[in-house]
């Protein structure tokens, strides 16, 4: 299987005036061909900052790529002209955006804003374009005749399988697709993820799926990363993640959620708060909230491990935490 | 939107109705009499009767607004000037067009340069460039024009001599007056299309055109400026109709024989009803013109243009402000 994108130990930072945020903290991720990844998280803990990231999109300022390479097909996006790296946004990697209310340009046409990612990237005649625009949107479920319609005509939903066949219209091989249901309600929520699916398989299309859903990760994903503050804390196969859960803070997302086979009352959250990414704490950054927490943890930063088969974390006693979970 | 205009043009008659009536009604309470100029220092109580009776002043409030607005419908005929003694329309009609294309020309520089220093300012964001402009923006806004008229004068025209110092004989005659109409709109545009295209510039469809490949000059021809221009747009509009109704200091100064100075002169000579139709003529384009902006605006923005297809209550707060704006004027 070839690795289509690697990103190595990529930092990216915020300079403000209040002090830098550290955004994203050496990152280390590779996806796969015809693969899901998942980048899970909470707000704020850097997820979308890494995707803009790999299109070089991070607004500067106020924000920077301090330090690391993108590798795409083994080329440095991060070393690209402009020119190029204008090439491959939209063509060979495009992006899903969060908030579809406010990701399409309100004076221009549907049918036009796709039709320009075509012709822009495609050697080929205004009408056919227009036709491959209407395509897509076909394709996505909404009729030909409505190309001619305006973003404000369209509901929340119609809006975001929009920008879904915009980002597809050129068959990338990259799609970051970041948070594409979060605005959605749940009936339809389903409906985009299994379209996005059927898409991306027919054109064997890899994905960074950004969401903080673990529904949705377990639907759709073959990789999981979890992040937190900027860091990757636990990486993994789907199956290792569910079910030899290592990382502290990966526990807590999990028990977290409601379940239905038990009698609970209370959501079990993760006390506290995700630290001021402006002044993270000395050694692990989870651990002032993590129930494991020992002496060593406040003072050295831990390294990645490997648990095996590929099972990454950061954590100097996930081995132990794993070994009593499974008890429980 | 056919339909859309044909209705706001025909609202268009009601408001310039109102705009007469406004005008006459105050000219009408006024005390001084335009007797006194007719007669100059001759006048003694009884000449001034006689003359009221002749030019039918001393007829009821509603017998001569009557009249003087279906002499106005049928026949255009706005009157007699007291002091120039031919008719009003006369007068306007030789005035009004060097008025207009100095408002117009100045309005065209002023938008030309003003937006495009704005839209340059804003992509070039904290710049030496961004500095630059936005600080002079700033002290021109600051600078009355017509003391900008007088110093270049001093400067250019008494001192240097490159200039007129006064009239539009010649193209030289031209460039300070529209220089001194100019630089207040230029820093006005200039400071608006800057702070409405940073707003555009960071909105979440600018990135998603960054994010389809396209180069950056295209992101912001095709996605910013469209959407920057909205706002600006109704400023533009404004001052078409302000400029084109005359800028009086202006005139004054650099002895333009225009609307402004026409005006200047009959409220100088209690020339009432020349004043009544000057002021008449400047509502009805600058209700024009708002009526031009606001379908300007249907044109460039799709959801404004889907509102007054649709809806009925948008149309008529669009007409409370066009009649706010015309009762300042007049």
């Amino acid at each position: 299987m070839d690795t289509i994108l690697e990103i190595k130990d990529l930092t990216i930072e915020y300079v403000t005036e209040e002090g830098t945020i550290h955004a994203v903290n050496h990152i280390n991720l590779s996806i796969e061909e015809g693969k899901t990844v998942g980048l899970v998280g909470e707000t704020g803990s850097g997820k979308t900052t890494t995707a803009l990231g790999i299109l070089n999109l991070v607004p500067s300022p106020p924000g920077q790529i301090v330090s690391g390479e993108i590798l795409y097909h083994g080329e440095d996006l991060l070393k690209m002209s402009k020119g190029d790296i204008q090439l491959i946004r939209g063509a060979d990697i495009s992006m899903i955006f969060q908030d579809p209310m406010t990701a399409l340009n309100p004076v221009h046409t549907v049918g036009a804003q796709i039709a320009e990612v075509v012709s822009l990237h495609q050697d080929c005649s205004k009408e056919e374009a227009w036709n491959r625009a209407e395509e897509m949107l076909e394709l996505v479920g909404i009729t030909r005749e409505r190309s001619h319609e305006y973003p404000h005509q369209f509901s929340g939903g119609m809006k975001q399988r929009v920008v879904i066949a915009m980002a597809l219209a050129c068959n990338p091989t990259l799609l970051l697709a970041d948070e594409p249901t979060t605005a959605l309600d749940v009936t339809i929520q389903a409906q985009v993820l299994e379209m996005i699916n059927e898409l991306k398989n027919r054109l064997n299309t890899s994905m960074l799926l950004i969401t903080h859903d673990l529904g949705i990760v377990a639907e759709t994903c073959d990789n999981v990363a979890i992040m937190y503050a900027g860091e990757i804390v636990e990486y993994g196969t789907l199956e290792q993640m569910f079910t030899r859960t290592a990382h502290p803070y990966t526990l807590g997302l999990f028990e977290s959620i409601p379940r239905l086979d038990t009698d609970t009352n209370r959501l079990r959250p993760i006390p506290g708060l995700m630290p001021d990414p402006a002044n993270l704490p000395k050694g692990c950054a989870f651990q002032p909230r993590c129930p494991y927490a020992q002496e060593k943890c406040s003072k050295e930063k831990p390294l990645t491990r490997d648990l095996g088969e590929g099972h990454l974390v950061q954590c100097h006693f996930a081995k132990e935490i794993g070994i009593e979970k499974r008890r429980d | 939107m056919v339909k859309y205009i044909v209705k706001r043009v025909l609202l268009l008659i009601p408001i310039v109705l109102g705009a007469v009536i406004l005008v006459f009604t105050i000219n009408y309470f006024n005390d001084s009499s335009p007797a006194i100029t007719i007669l100059g220092a001759a006048a003694t109580p009884e000449k001034i009767a006689v003359v009221e009776a002749e030019l039918g002043l001393d007829r009821p409030y509603f017998v001569q607004l009557g009249e003087y607005l279906w002499n106005i419908i049928t026949k255009l005929d706005f009157g007699k000037s007291y002091s120039y003694n031919v008719p009003c329309s006369e007068l306007i009609a030789s005035r009004f067009p060097v008025t207009a294309v100095l408002g117009l020309l100045g309005v065209i520089i002023s938008v030309v340069i003003g937006v495009s220093l704005g839209i340059l300012a804003a992509v070039k964001q904290y710049s030496i460039f961004d500095y630059g402009s936005t600080l002079l923006a700033t002290v021109f806004s600051a600078v009355p024009n017509f003391w900008l008229a007088m110093m270049l004068m001093l400067v250019f025209s008494v001192k240097l001599r490159w200039f007129p110092v006064s009239g539009l004989s010649t193209w030289k005659g031209w460039i300070l007056p529209l220089i001194s109409i100019s630089i207040g709109p230029i820093s006005l545009f200039l400071r608006m299309t800057r702070s409405s295209i940073l707003e555009v510039i960071r909105q979440d469809y600018v990135r998603t055109a960054r994010a389809k490949g396209l180069p950056e000059h295209k992101v912001i021809s095709h996605h910013v400026i469209k959407n920057g221009m909205i706002p600006v747009a109704t400023v533009i509009g404004l001052f078409v109709g302000i400029s084109m109704t005359g800028t009086i200091m202006i005139e004054k100064i650099f002895n333009i024989s225009g609307l402004g100075l026409l005006m200047y002169g009959a409220i100088n000579t209690n020339d009432f009803i020349l004043l009544q139709g000057c002021v008449i003529v400047c509502a009805i384009i600058i209700s024009g013109m708002t009526l031009i902006t606001d379908i300007t605006y249907a044109f460039i923005d799709p959801r404004i243009r889907a509102q007054y297809v649709n809806s009925g209550r948008k149309k008529r707060l669009k007409t409370k402000t066009i009649k706010g704006s015309e009762g300042e004027r007049a």
